[in-house]
């Protein structure tokens, strides 16, 4: 197949390119990025397809964004014509035929002019014999990098190929060679020991050592069932021995321990027959009895002594008692006696109280007596009745002085009242008077001035005066004096003012000083204090009395126009009245001046009126001062008027005092006359009762009193004077009867004294009881120890008894044993006790000798101890027990060893029935025939292939290799004359003239190349086969010089006479010697 | 002539382990080993319970090369009840336990009769009245191997009238896969004129005549691959006209079996896995409740030829599988040790997917690997391989010839072992190359 035409519709950056293909070889040569490379990818892509938007850069999409897809015109083998179109799928456009969605389009012209479209996959197989794209562009289009590419030699697809062409292969076949080793490996290994066979081998040689032992172990067990049987009759024999030597060995034995306890035996046969023959007769226990009564015997007589000691005791005990008969024959009477005693005594205590107290009454009845009357006695007292009567009257008496008492005192206080109002009333008018009398002269001397006397008349008279100075004041205001209206007005008022300023002076320190001596002389401040006030507004008045000194002036101008007619006639009447009132006005003043000084407005004003009086043109002024002057006066007259009213009063009131009080003088009188009648009478009562005239009432109740405290006692005194005498009466009686039973009263005084002194004969009746006790105690106790003396007597008559039988037994025994006395019984009874006790040993032994034992054996016993001595016997005994003890030693050695004989056997029994190891060493052994099936499969499966791996090494020489060394020996010149391929591994090497086989890596990198290239022309060679497919060069002589490079032409013009070669080359010197080199070869320039 | 019943087995191998098993756990290995004592003691039941008149043992009674106190004991404890009950045996010793290993036994009690390494005889009687009813004739190895055709010195009392038993351990007309011990042809029996021949030696059961009986009763337990289906010993009942009537009772306790699968159509090893265990499920419901030891034999075609072939994964599987059954017998489940049915090996004969003949002419290194192949196998018919093939095994073992112990494997490699040796080894290269390297195009 060649290719004939390359139309490039639009292809990387190649666009509407046609190129038409001639010749066995074609050069096409162009400068960097005339499309060469391009081209290349264009072939491809129209025989496989173009390449998907994956690859990007493979894609060459059109740079001008024309169609993307071209037309390639192809010839085939047999002449038929190829025209593939394809076209990559516009984006918007449906899918037509094709294998990756081109648009593709195939027809096939053949020689006959058939033209059929075909498909891809036909086209592949038919034109490129179903090559894989990948080895297209491994083989038939090489650029630089494919061509360095030695991975590409490894591609599985090649391999395959290679293998089946003869030359490769030898990576599966290592690999397999390697897995096959490697578990051969695991399995097993000469002298390995981790190996699986060789651990099986070690736990089967385990099984086997432990299987050895476990093999044993039946035959040991024969062998232990034979020791037993032996063992077992061994042992039979001698127990049988062993039963022979023991009973000699025992009866010896019993024999020696015996030996001392027959001896004894022997011993004391021979003193039972010693002892006398009728020892035997002796009365049973007859020792112990004998003695028995022996004991009780002296006990008797012991006690019996005792008994006689204790009696003679006693009666001497009797005989010292002595009894007083008489005394105990008056026991009765002197008990009686005795009770009385107390009686007795009692009464005479009585008796001295009562005597005691008469004596006190008589005392106090004769003080009683006194103090009544001196005179008075127990009559006196007695006929003294103080009857209730008596006692009202008396009472009567008492209340009728004290209203006396009374009424007299109640007069005399209101007496001394009276006297005393009598004297404060007098006190009071007196006082009145005088107060009046100070007023009348106040009025003297103020009121001098006043004419008139009478009060009335100068009350009349100042009335009509004002009403004149009325009507005067009226004509004076109406004319005015004006001829002396300014002198005088200068005058007065140059005067007054001097005046006034004088008297201010004057009035000013009197305002400073009159209180403060008014203060200290009456100590009244606030009298002080008011004229210091008063003083102060006079002052005041003064003061402006100074300053309006020109208003009169003024005031008189105005009065100019009045008629002096009617003024003269007022003036007239004034002149007339005024002096029936008051004398001279100067006078008056001068009288006054003194005065003024103290009586502040009462002064001054007359004064100054005074002066101005005297001149009938100071009416006004005069007016003034007269109306002043009135009206304190009036104010005196008043006050004046009272004080006479108050006089007259208390006057009056002490009149009715006086008057009172004699009354009184006269009531009291008469009150005492009453009262000495009355005391006349009370004392004639008194005497009629021997009572002292002096007595009071009162003390007459007293007497009341006394006499029945008298009375009371009077009677008590005969009372106890009786009772005395029944005392002192029983007493007597009592003494005397103690006389007649007192035989032992005083010796001396018995029947003579009645009286002998109470004491003694109390002391005699005591002593007498006393003594009588005694006796009785006496008594008692005499009675007692004869009741004694008797139980003791009875005692001893028993104890008799007794002995007497004791006596009788003794002699009993002494009968039965046939002896005559204790001695005798004695000793015999020793004998008798000796033999018994022999005859009880002898049976002892004889048990403890031949109890257990047969007759046999006891006469056996009896002659051996007769027979030998001591020492023989025991020799005998000991070589005896030796004998027993060895057979028995050996007989328990037997046992032992039976017994561990059959222990061996149970442990053999127990183990054999246990053991697995058979089982398991069967196991191993089945596993390491398993292994070793395994290993031997494998073992003979790897020998098969080392076996066909030589044959292929060493007879079949690999087509590709020869044909590639050819190229490669070409292409150097003849330095490297052949290519190898070591089986098994990929490596190729290139063997040197002289330097012989060098790797591919170590190679230089133009040779290298020449290898490579070498060995793709040769693959191509074999790959196509029949089919001979064109084959594309890019550019691969770069790196070849000259010579190599002529090399590597000529080997192409070998190729090319089978395939049509393509090459591209930006060199010209390349495309020079293609042209020089190969005789027909086309260039086409790009 | 009187009715008797006797009991006719032989070849008991007590105690003897069990063959081409592992992995197994401790429980079931003690019931294993227990297995021939088990079935044993059945046999002693049956003759108890179907009160059969005597006993005849034809040898192989226990292995002395395996000397077993074990066994010793329970045979003598079988003994024991057998007297106890009143049932004689007749034993003669065969090449496991020839007379010469008197050491490796205990001393047989009155009511076993052994007969010694002539031929003697005795006569067995009815035990329910004493009548004599049999003559029985025997003869024991006196070593462990007879080469004689000791059958010869058995012949026919004329005098007597009574059944004429004959007790011998022999190969009767050499069968395969035993010694050829007192070799002796079937008509050699037939001439002596007894009428039954109790013979022992061979496992496998079988009745070589009817008249007179010739009959192998088999081993009474399988002990190893070699010796699948049931086994047992065979009761004979003898009527008054010398008719006789054999039943077989299956005496094993463990049965062995071999199952087949194919690998054809099987695609994943799980898809196996499961075949496989359906194939032990459906196994134990057969099984009735027996233990059973089951080699999986693979066969056919198909892509898990590769895992099966490769020693690792199918030990995987195979342990998986033994695992699983191990759980139903691990102590927590007691009593179903039973129904086990333990996986004891695979044998693979399987091959890839491939045309073989195909391959064979392909011009590659396989093609080439297998056409030595072929021609190895091919080249002699006659059974032996030629010299390069024996050279190729040899050289392949040569590194197990230098081991004392493994070198015996491969000296007793016999013909068809090695000849299956160079089939799977082919098999393995095939499957290695071919696997990894895809078939490559179709280059012509």
């Amino acid at each position: 197949m060649r290719l004939e035409k390359l139309q490039v519709s639009g292809f990387g950056h190649l666009h509407g390119l046609k190129i038409d293909l001639e010749g066995p070889v074609t050069v096409l040569y162009g400068p960097n990025e005339a499309g060469k490379s391009t081209i290349l990818g264009f072939v491809r892509a129209m025989l496989f397809g173009i390449p998907s938007r994956t690859y990007g850069s493979l894609r060459y999409e059109p740079v001008k964004g024309t169609v993307h897809g071209g037309m390639l015109t192809l010839k085939a083998d047999n002449g038929a014509q190829w025209v593939i179109e394809r076209y990559a799928q516009p984006p918007e456009g449906a899918a037509l035929s094709g294998t990756r969605g081109d648009r593709l389009r195939i027809t096939v012209n053949d020689a006959e002019g058939n033209l059929r479209e075909v498909t891809q996959e036909e086209m592949q197989k038919v034109l490129l014999a179903g090559m894989s794209k990948e080895m297209f562009k491994q083989l038939f289009a090489i650029s630089l990098t494919e061509l360095q590419e030695v991975a590409a030699l490894q591609s599985e697809e090649m391999n395959t190929f290679l293998f089946h062409a003869g030359i490769g292969g030898g990576n599966a076949i290592l690999r397999g060679e390697k897995k096959l080793m490697s578990e051969m490996d695991k399995l097993y290994r000469p002298k390995g020991r981790n190996q699986e066979v060789a651990q099986i081998l070690q736990s089967i040689e385990r099984l086997n050592l432990e299987a050895k032992t476990v093999k044993s172990l039946l035959p040991r067990y024969h062998e232990l069932l034979e020791e037993l049987s032996q063992v077992s009759n061994a042992l039979t024999q001698s127990e049988e021995e062993l039963a022979v030597r023991s009973q000699e060995a025992s009866s010896l034995y019993r024999a020696v321990t015996s030996r001392p306890d027959w001896i004894k035996r022997e011993a004391a046969l021979v003193e039972l027959a010693t002892l006398p023959s009728d020892s035997s007769t002796f009365p049973q226990q007859g020792i112990t009895r004998w003695n028995g009564l022996q004991d009780d015997k002296e006990r008797l007589m012991l006690e019996n002594s005792e008994l006689e000691r204790v009696k003679s005791k006693l009666q001497q005990e009797l005989n010292s008692i002595e009894l007083d008969a008489s005394l105990l024959n008056h026991e009765v009477s002197l008990r009686s006696l005795a009770e009385r005693l107390p009686g007795y005594e009692s009464r005479l205590r009585e008796l001295g109280d009562t005597q005691a107290e008469i004596k006190s009454l008589g005392v106090r009845i004769k003080q009683c007596l006194q103090s009544i009357h001196p005179d008075w006695s127990d009559i006196h007292l007695r006929s003294f009745a103080g009857t209730v009567g008596e006692r009202e009257l008396v009472r009567k008496y008492i209340s009728r002085f004290a209203a006396y008492d009374k009424e007299m005192d109640m007069l005399r206080s209101e007496r001394f009242k009276l006297e005393r109002e009598v004297l404060s009333l007098e006190g009071a008018y007196t006082g009145a008077a005088e107060r009046l009398e100070e007023s009348e002269s106040i009025y003297r001397k103020q009121f001098a001035i006043i004419a008139a006397e009478d009060r009335s008349e100068i009350r009349m008279l100042w009335s009509e005066i004002s009403i004149e100075l009325d009507r005067w004041r009226e004509l004076a205001s109406s004319r005015a004096t004006d001829r002396r209206a300014v002198e005088a007005e200068q005058e007065a008022g140059a005067r007054m003012q001097s005046l006034y300023k004088k008297i201010l002076g004057g009035a000013g320190v009197l305002t400073l000083v009159l209180p403060v001596i008014l203060w200290l002389t009456t100590e009244q401040l606030l009298g002080a204090a008011i004229s210091g006030i008063a003083l102060l507004g006079f002052d005041m008045i003064l003061w402006s009395s100074i300053r309006g000194g020109d208003k009169p002036a003024n005031r008189s101008k105005r009065r100019r126009g009045i008629p002096p007619a009617e003024e003269s006639t007022a003036e007239a009447r004034l002149k007339t009245l005024v002096p029936k009132l008051i004398r001279h006005p100067l006078t008056a003043a001068s009288g006054a001046a003194d005065y003024s000084t103290r009586k502040g407005i009462m002064d001054s004003t007359p004064v100054t009126d005074g002066t101005d009086f005297l001149l009938m043109e100071n009416w006004e002024e005069e007016e003034r001062l007269l109306r002043r002057l009135m009206e304190n006066w009036q104010l005196w007259a008043q006050r004046h008027e009272v004080l006479e009213t108050e006089l007259a009063a208390s006057r009056r009131r002490t009149a009715e005092k006086i008057d009172a009080l004699q009354a009184q003088e006269r009531e009291m009188a008469r009150r005492e006359e009453a009262f000495s009648s009355l005391s006349d009478e009370w004392e004639k009562w008194l005497d009629d009762r021997h009572l002292p005239a002096l007595l009071s009432p009162e003390a007459a109740l007293d007497v009341f009193r006394i006499a029945e405290q008298g009375r009371e006692w009077l009677s008590r005194f005969e009372t106890l004077s009786d009772k005395e005498a029944a005392l002192q009466s029983d007493n007597d009686t009592f003494v005397r009867e103690a006389k007649a039973y007192g035989i032992h009263f005083g010796v001396n005084t018995i029947g003579e004294e009645l009286n002998s002194s109470s004491a003694e004969i109390i002391l005699e009746v005591r002593q007498t009881l006393s003594s009588l006790d005694q006796q009785l105690e006496l008594k008692v106790r005499y009675e007692l120890l004869s009741a004694k003396m008797k139980s003791l007597e009875e005692e001893q008559s028993r104890l008799n008894d007794r002995l007497n039988r004791i006596l009788e037994a003794e002699g009993n025994l002494l009968q039965a044993s046939g002896t005559q006395n204790g001695e005798e019984f004695l000793r015999k009874g020793a004998d008798a006790a000796r033999y018994e006790e022999l005859d009880r040993e002898i049976r002892q032994w004889n048990l403890l000798l031949f109890g257990a034992l047969d007759k046999e054996k006891s006469a056996d016993l009896e002659t051996l101890l007769r027979s030998y001595t001591e020492e023989k016997l025991s020799e005998n005994a000991e070589n005896a027990e030796r004998t027993k003890r060895e057979t028995e030693s050996q007989r328990l050695g037997l046992q032992e060893r039976r017994g561990r004989i059959l222990q061996e056997m149970e442990t053999l029994e127990v183990g054999g029935r246990q053991g697995d190891l058979l089982q398991q060493l069967a196991e191993q052994k089945s596993l390491l025939g398993n292994a070793l099936d395994k290993y031997a499969v494998m073992a003979v499966c790897h020998e098969l292939i080392v076996r066909v791996r030589q044959i292929y090494e060493e007879e079949r020489q690999p087509a590709v290799l020869q044909a590639a060394s050819s190229y490669l020996q070409k292409m150097t010149g003849g330095v490297y004359h052949r290519i190898l391929m070591k089986m098994g591994s990929q490596e190729l090497l290139a063997e040197h003239r002289e330097h012989g086989p060098i790797g591919s890596s170590y190679l230089s990198r133009g040779t290298a190349e020449q290898l490579y290239l070498s060995m793709r022309l040769a693959l191509s060679d074999a790959v196509s086969g029949q089919l001979k497919l064109p084959i594309l060069l890019d550019d691969l002589f770069v790196n070849f010089d000259h010579s190599r490079m002529t090399g590597a032409l000529s080997v192409i013009k070998t190729v090319s006479e089978q395939h049509q070669v393509i090459m591209m080359t930006c060199h010209e010197h390349v495309a020079q010697a293609a042209t020089n080199k190969l005789p027909g070869c086309q260039i086409v320039r790009l | 002539m009187t009715s008797f019943r006797f009991i006719h087995t032989a070849d008991l191998h007590l105690d003897t382990p069990f063959a081409g098993m592992s992995g197994i756990n401790d429980r079931l290995r003690r019931h294993l080993q227990e297995s021939t004592f088990a079935a044993f003691g059945d046999l002693v039941d049956l003759a108890v319970s179907e009160e059969v008149d005597f006993i005849v043992i034809s040898g192989d009674i226990y292995d002395a090369s395996e000397s077993s106190l074990r066994a010793q004991l329970r045979l003598k404890e079988a003994w024991d009840k057998l007297g106890l009950h009143g049932i004689p045996v007749y034993v003669i010793h065969g090449n496991h336990d020839p007379l010469s290993s008197s050491r490796q036994r205990f001393v047989y009690p009155d009511h076993v009769t052994v007969f010694g390494s002539r031929v003697e005889s005795a006569t067995a009687v009815r035990r329910k009245d004493g009548l004599p009813v049999a003559v029985v004739s025997g003869i024991s190895y006196p070593t462990s191997s007879v080469t004689e055709n000791t059958s010869l010195q058995f012949h026919r009392d004329p005098s007597s009238s009574l059944y004429h038993i004959a007790l011998l351990h022999a190969n009767v007309d050499g069968q395969e896969g035993h010694d050829v011990y007192s070799p002796c042809s079937l008509s050699d029996l037939k001439k002596s004129g007894y009428d039954y021949w109790a013979l022992g030696h061979i496992h496998k059961r079988q009745i070589l005549c009817e008249a007179p009986w010739v009959v192998y009763p088999g081993n009474i337990q399988g002990r190893s691959m070699k010796e699948t289906g049931p086994k047992g010993c065979y009761l004979v009942d003898v009527n008054d006209n010398k008719e006789t009537t054999l039943h077989f009772y299956e005496l094993d306790h463990v049965r062995w079996t071999e199952t087949e699968l194919s690998i054809e159509h099987m695609t994943s090893e799980n898809k196996c896995k499961e075949m496989l265990e359906d194939r032990l499920e459906s196994l134990r419901s057969e099984s009735g409740g027996r233990t059973t030891i089951v080699r999986l034999n693979f066969t056919g075609r198909g892509p898990l030829h590769s895992m099966l072939q490769s020693g690792r994964d199918s030990n995987e599987l195979l342990q998986e599988l033994q695992r699983q059954e191990t759980e139903r017998i691990s102590p927590g489940s007691a009593s179903i040790l039973d129904s086990v049915i333990w996986p004891a090996s695979f044998k693979v004969n399987t091959g890839l997917d491939y045309d073989r003949s195909l391959l064979q002419e392909e011009n590659s290194f396989l093609g080439e690997l297998l056409r030595l192949s072929e021609r190895y196998q091919n080249r002699s018919d006659d059974l032996n391989l030629d010299l390069d093939a024996n050279a190729i095994i040899n050289d392949a073992l040569a590194s197990l010839m230098d081991h004392r112990v493994l070198r015996g494997y491969v000296q007793d490699l016999g013909e068809k072992e090695r000849r299956e040796l160079l089939q799977q080894a082919t098999e393995m290269a095939i499957s290695l190359l071919v696997d990894e390297e895809p078939r490559g195009g179709e280059v012509s």
